[in-house]
């Protein structure tokens, strides 16, 4: 009879000491919606404030009935899966991943919560979902490669400048789609006539490395692939690029405002500000196994016509007619 | 006594059923209930999507004009234009008579000019000539400017005779005393054809008055006053045209005024320019909607 009123007591206790806390992560509180960004946040904050936008749409307010948690990871790969362990922490409602790198640290740490992700490379190919119709998994959002935007972008470069017959392609091959971005370089440059030299760089040490190559191979042009490690020196890689006199495109618009010649990409603000509508639809019940995959519609071509300038060449007007900003 | 409450009873059972069967059946109410909002809602999608296209459509007519070997470029330019003012466009590509791209640009491949690829056996070009009818809902949700150029050309091809035998026709067949050897002659009673010729598509099958440059320009070609939105067509030529062609009356609702669908519009006098000694910079005048000289 003791022991059982001692078991009893015990029991009481602890529940009382346990319960508060148990029930203040699963239920007090507006759902967390976590956001892994890979680059940094100066450079995230476009697109995290369309993220807040779209979300102040659907009527979302942040404190009063949503939270939201921001992780960045400044351009490196190797801090993403503390970051994305950390988020999964906090039990949030939805993880949003900025990269393939990002959608991939968060798969790992979790297969239950929905992660909302952007993604460049093949999700299927990556593992993160078995169709794009349905994905299956905890995964779903956005993926905008499989078109070649490689060569799209060298296009526009030899519109700007006709002449060109060299270009370097500077990509990181720790990314993935860098390494997809590859595949089509040969049917490019064929198609364009011009000849590419694939420049590797890992870090920001390597930046000296590449330009020099460059210099030594009298190339006449950069083509920036698009990695966080780029975007994040996105202002120190146009302004190598401009004194090295070499007119370069970017894949996103950051690059052209920091100084880039020209960028032509997918819309990340528009991808994040659609990102809401997923993350809605999660929290009202959907199972994001069940949200196809979107594509992006939105692309931009960004020109900056004062590098250009510096650079001593004259835009097409062909070109500028289809820029959505022109920067001067 | 049994004979009558047998009767009692079948008659009772008669009267009453229709009565008990709604009663006793509440879920299947709630079914048909339930089946009439989905109907609802999904009528109201497929007229969402429905408009879509329409405006889609509407959008790609500005630049659907005629491409011949001295016009590529400039014709590029207005597909360009195109790209950049609607969003849900990603790609538009000139399809000649033979079936063969002319003019490819795109927001994610690469351009082409006479790449000469054949479309011939490519199912957005052979669905889009078996969709020549649509009806709500049957669309998918985005609708690539090569079916519906290629729907229209298919159009055309039909309507001339010429189309099949000797190459398709040409720009001016129909100033050049063909007009008899079209399917459709005797149906109007006004002048039937365009005064551009074959290339101009739609507006030749404005049978009550003959169209005019205004009906054909794009919008943001260096003109003065046209207005292609002053004149809508009227029942009594959509009737002739119904008549006349199923297809037809497509191509005079594709032809209604959508001037409200223009957001914005930069417009440059060059009198004036010239007259304050200014030099407008070519990025500007790119970028002009509108261009007085």
């Amino acid at each position: 009879m003791m022991i059982r009123r001692r078991q009893f007591i015990v029991l009481l206790g602890s529940a009382a000491v346990a319960g508060p806390s148990s029930a203040q992560s699963q239920t007090a509180g507006p759902p967390i919606v976590g956001v892994l960004s890979p680059i940094s946040s100066m450079a995230a904050a476009r697109n995290v404030e369309a993220l807040r936008e779209g979300l102040r749409e659907l009527g979302y307010i942040e404190g009063r009935n949503i939270a939201i948690e921001l992780r960045f990871a400044d351009g490196a790969v190797e801090p993403l899966p503390e970051l994305a362990a950390g988020l999964v922490g906090l039990k949030p409602a939805v993880i949003v991943a900025g990269s393939p790198s990002a959608a991939i640290a968060c798969h790992n740490a979790t297969r239950t919560i929905p992660i909302v992700m952007n993604c460049s490379s093949d999700p299927i190919a990556l593992g993160l979902a078995t169709s794009m119709a349905r994905p299956g998994g905890n995964g779903t959002g956005f993926w905008w490669g499989g078109e070649g935007l490689i060569g799209k972008r060298l296009e526009l470069l030899k519109e700007t400048v006709p002449g060109i017959q060299g270009v370097g392609v500077i990509i990181n091959p720790d990314d993935a789609t860098n390494r997809e971005d590859l595949a089509s370089l040969p049917a490019t440059s064929n198609a364009l006539a011009i000849a590419t030299r694939v420049i590797e760089v890992r870090s920001p040490e390597d930046f000296d490395a590449a330009f020099g190559l460059a210099e030594r191979e009298g190339l006449q042009g950069l083509y920036v692939s698009t990695t966080p490690l780029f975007v994040s020196h996105r202002g120190e890689l146009a302004a190598r690029a401009e004194s090295a006199r070499l007119p370069a495109i970017y894949g996103f618009r950051d690059f052209a405002f920091a100084g880039g010649l020209m960028a032509y990409g997918a819309s990340l603000a528009d991808m994040y500000r659609r990102k809401a509508g997923l993350i809605d639809k999660i929290l009202k019940g959907t199972n994001p196994a069940d949200i196809p995959i979107e594509r992006p519609t939105r692309f931009e071509l960004l020109v900056n016509l004062k590098t250009a300038k510096a650079l001593i060449l004259s835009v097409p007007p062909t070109l500028l007619a289809r820029a959505d900003e022109v920067i001067e | 006594m049994k004979r009558r409450e047998f009767i009692a009873l079948v008659g009772g059972a008669v009267l009453i059923w229709p009565f008990a069967a709604s009663v006793q059946s509440p879920d299947n109410r709630v079914q048909i209930l339930v089946d009439r909002i989905l109907r609802m809602q999904a009528e109201a999608i497929a007229e969402k999507v429905d408009h879509f296209i329409k405006e889609v459509e509407g959008h790609v007519g500005w630049a659907a004009g005629p491409v011949s070997a001295g016009n590529l470029a400039p014709r590029r330019l207005d597909f360009l234009r195109l790209l950049r003012q609607v969003q849900n466009i990603t790609e538009v590509s000139y399809i000649d008579t033979n079936r063969r791209e002319q003019i490819k640009t795109s927001r994610l491949a690469m351009d082409a000019l006479t790449s000469g690829t054949d479309f011939s056996q490519d199912p957005k070009f052979t669905q889009a000539r078996a969709n020549t009818r649509r009806e709500p809902g049957l669309f998918p949700q985005q609708v690539g400017a090569l079916h519906h150029l290629g729907y229209r050309r298919e159009r055309r091809l039909r309507h001339c005779r010429r189309s099949q035998s000797q190459g398709g026709p040409r720009h001016g067949d129909c100033d050049k005393g063909r007009r008899s050897r079209c399917r459709l002659r005797g149906r109007y009673s006004g002048p039937r054809h365009c005064a551009f010729g074959w290339g101009h598509g739609p507006a030749r099958f404005f049978g009550s008055r003959p169209c005019t440059s205004s009906d054909l320009s794009w919008p943001n070609s260096r003109s003065t006053n046209r207005s292609r939105h002053q004149w809508a067509p009227s029942n009594s030529h959509l009737r002739n045209c119904r008549e006349a062609n199923p297809r037809v009356l497509w191509s005079c609702r594709l032809r209604r005024p959508r001037s409200d669908k223009m957001v914005e519009r930069v417009v440059i006098n060059l009198n004036t320019a010239n007259t304050l000694a200014l030099t407008v910079s070519p990025s500007l005048l790119a970028r002009a909607d509108e261009v007085i000289e």
